[in-house]
């Protein structure tokens, strides 16, 4: 975050806006120490529900998206996008400077949904954002649980999942070791139960 | 909304998003200029 405050205070100018996305399950709060360290001058935004991440489908964050004026979306790298990382800078560089940002990396992910599976994992989360805010915490995680079957790479809703069965292993402070075993654990189990191999997870009954 | 995936080369799709400082954000006022959205989560 304070990287990207430098980098936008360098290259503001009225045709050009940074949003910041805070993919956050828990809400806004666990986002603002972040953001208030940072002192940015461009948004931050709140992505509760994940809308985000189903509409443009990534698994994972931080993430990167370049938007044209006419709303196009130009270019996406989802998952390790970093301030930090030449590469990424250079193409957002190379944007700003109006040239094409070139090909968008691919997600690395080692099955592909098909539409209709896209489509029941959508409404599966969707379900369970409405079951939520009904207070029916248990009926909306077996929701999220059964999407993450069908999407066990999907980091966005194992952790949602995570943060309404475990809310204090996300406040007040993040266990990010907890995070490390649980999802080590629950790999295991998912290999024993057949539903992934060693080399990720194959859609179930394809 | 739609389950269907954007993808690169298609338009963003016109969200409104609540702002952490309060308020509202629509991509979509956005539009005529460039944008770079980032997204991360403190998890």
């Amino acid at each position: 975050m304070p990287g990207w405050q430098h980098f936008y205070a360098q290259r503001r100018s009225d045709n050009f806006e940074l949003i910041s996305v805070a993919m956050e399950h828990t809400g806004g709060d666990a986002a603002r120490p972040f953001v208030e360290q940072a002192h940015p001058t461009f948004p931050t935004v709140v992505d509760e529900h994940g809308v985000t991440s189903t509409l443009l489908g990534f698994k994972a964050v931080p993430n990167g998206v370049l938007v044209d004026e006419d709303g196009l979306i130009r270019w996406a790298k989802y998952g390790g996008f970093s301030i930090d990382k030449p590469e990424d800078v250079e193409v957002v560089e190379r944007f700003l400077r109006g040239e094409d940002p070139g090909p968008s990396p691919v997600q690395d992910v080692p099955y592909t949904l098909g539409p209709l599976e896209r489509e029941l994992v959508d409404s599966k989360l969707r379900l369970g954002r409405l079951l939520d805010s009904l207070n029916r915490r248990d009926e909306a995680v077996t929701e999220w649980q059964a999407a993450l079957r069908l999407d066990p790479e999907n980091l966005v809703i194992r952790k949602q999942v995570w943060a309404a069965e475990h809310p204090e292993k996300f406040h007040p402070t993040i266990d990010w070791d907890w995070q490390r075993e649980q999802l080590k654990q629950e790999r295991e189990n998912e290999i024993a139960a057949g539903v992934c191999g060693p080399d990720g997870c194959p859609v179930p009954w394809a | 909304m739609t389950a269907m995936m954007t993808d690169v080369g298609q338009m963003l799709p016109d969200l409104t998003l609540p702002r952490l400082d309060g308020g509202e954000l629509r991509f979509a006022d956005l539009r005529g200029k460039k944008m770079l959205l980032f997204m991360w989560g403190s998890w």
